[in-house]
């Protein structure tokens, strides 16, 4: 058992991630390197930021905003937010670099690791013929190269073991030792907001590396889950690291989340989490549409992701949609400006049958050690969610 | 599983600018290249020193693991403050006004103060 600090004083360090059988191994530079990158983002975040809006918020008194592009036009005249921008986005970019580096030395024994874990069980199904997704081929997403489907062929896992490295250290480590803070999140909410649904199949469509799906299988034991992704190297790892963690009410099927495949049945529950912002609104539309035709009736559909920009502060709104902009988030931007609701409803699900809420981390969302703790924007535990009941 | 195969050393597509100069932007890289390898340098040496300091000190308690993820936190997030602390100095100094008000101190390197 990992040993956590509290939210908000400092970041976790490397060392305290959740172990598994698959996890690729970092020899005590890497850690240390990684570490010092990860209490960078730390230091732009906290000790930066405040004084970038502290200069923002003055200097738009003078000349009122009106749009966020005018936003963005007086934020990037402060040298300050130039130089801030410009470590954040190297950081951001030697983190994957490194990681990746790190992963693709160790990558035929990791990919040994998880083809014995894997091979003895039903788990996993690829789907050699599957066409990519331009939008996911294309885009490098989060700055890591190659992006999340890239796949080195043969029992590869490069581009799984890379994004668990990665994304632990991005957040950096307050989304729990197994970075499963949505999925937890997810868990707790069903359970406490729809206590007598009692789905018996859920999809989980983008699941990647099944960070979310496994917190959500390990709350659900007796539920069979079906989680989707185009991604191979994600899916080997993805299934490696659910078995090494005792999970095995998971299959984990390669697909393109826009064209679910009939022969996965249908689901009580069909669920995204933190996934909508990858895809382009055409796919998402599409995403929805499938949700809705692959749902048993009475059944759920549920998405979770970073809160929509309505009427945030014009700081806040660039602080967001700086991943849009510098951090390979191509739909990111567009989704925050979307309305959901109005999406789902696009799709076929009754006005009266669809709903938002809000959800937060469990339970890394209080910390009584660092009041006034600032926020770094898109990577904190606070989260929409928009939902629909497809009718009897 | 062949040696040829490769990804992409850096994500596309090409790198924004930030700074007006280019070569800014490579001396940054430089220091926050180095500012890793600092890290990586101090905490070798702070595992030398805990593994003197338990063998030497057989009457005290050893760190419990908590203390020392504590511990391993603060060190990284000491060497982060001192190396990048002028970035942040504004805030305390009072200078922070409209952004065309100047340009702020961007020097970087300060001498760690000797800490106890």
């Amino acid at each position: 058992m990992s040993t956590l600090l509290p939210l908000g004083t400092l970041p976790q360090p490397w060392h305290t991630i959740g172990k598994h059988a698959a996890l690729p191994q970092l020899d005590a530079d890497e850690r240390a390197r990684l570490d010092a990158i990860t209490h960078l983002n730390h230091f732009l975040a906290q000790e930066v930021v405040p004084v970038m809006r502290d200069r923002f918020e003055q200097a738009a008194e003078s000349s009122p905003l009106t749009a966020r592009s005018e936003a963005w036009n007086l934020l990037e005249r402060d040298p300050r937010y130039q130089l801030w921008s410009h470590l954040r986005r190297r950081s951001m970019e030697l983190r994957q670099q490194r990681n990746l580096e790190s992963v693709f030395a160790q990558r035929e024994a990791l990919a040994d690791i998880c083809r014995k874990i894997v091979a003895p069980e039903d788990v996993l199904e690829l789907d050699a013929s599957l066409g990519m997704p331009a939008y996911l081929a294309d885009t490098h997403a989060h700055l890591m190269p190659g992006g999340y489907v890239s796949d080195l062929g043969g029992h590869d896992v490069t581009a799984g073991a890379t994004y668990e490295v990665s994304t632990y250290s991005v957040v950096p480590g307050r989304s729990g030792p197994h970075n499963d803070g949505a999925g937890r999140a997810i868990a707790h909410w069903l359970k406490t907001k729809f206590a007598t649904f009692r789905p018996r199949r859920m999809l989980d469509l983008g699941c990647g590396i099944g960070l979310n799906t496994c917190a959500i299988a390990q709350a659900f034991p007796q539920i069979e889950i079906v989680a989707i992704d185009a991604g191979a190297a994600m899916l080997r790892y993805a299934a490696a690291r659910a078995l090494s963690m005792g999970i095995r009410n998971v299959r984990w099927v390669q697909a393109d989340i826009e064209h679910i495949p009939p022969r996965l049945g249908t689901f009580d529950l069909a669920f995204t989490a933190i996934v909508l912002h990858e895809t382009s609104h055409e796919a998402l539309r599409n995403v929805f549409r499938g949700c809705r035709e692959v749902l048993n009736p009475g059944g759920l559909t549920v998405h979770v992701e970073q809160p929509a920009y309505d009427d945030r502060p014009w700081f806040e709104q660039c602080m967001r949609d700086w991943d849009g902009r510098y951090n390979n988030e191509r739909f990111w931007s567009r989704l925050y400006e979307l309305d959901l609701l109005d999406e789902l409803c696009t799709a076929g699900f009754a006005t009266s049958e669809i709903f938002e809420d809000s959800m937060s981390a469990v339970p890394w969302n209080t910390d009584h050690h660092a009041p006034g703790r600032i926020e770094d924007y898109g990577r904190t535990g606070n989260w929409q969610v928009i939902g629909a009941w497809k009718g009897l | 599983m062949s040696d040829k195969v490769g990804v992409p050393a850096l994500a596309g597509p090409e790198r924004p600018r930030f700074l007006a100069n280019e070569n800014d932007e490579k001396v940054w890289d430089v220091v926050l290249a180095m500012s890793a390898e600092l890290a990586s340098t101090r905490a070798r040496l702070d595992a030398l020193e805990r593994v003197l300091a338990e063998a030497s000190a057989s009457t005290r308690s050893r760190a419990s693991r908590r203390a020392r993820v504590e511990a391993s936190s603060a060190l990284i997030a000491s060497t982060t403050s001192h190396t990048f602390s002028s970035f942040s100095l504004a805030k305390n100094r009072g200078l922070s006004g409209p952004a065309s008000a100047g340009t702020p101190t961007l020097s970087l390197i300060t001498t760690p103060s000797r800490r106890q």
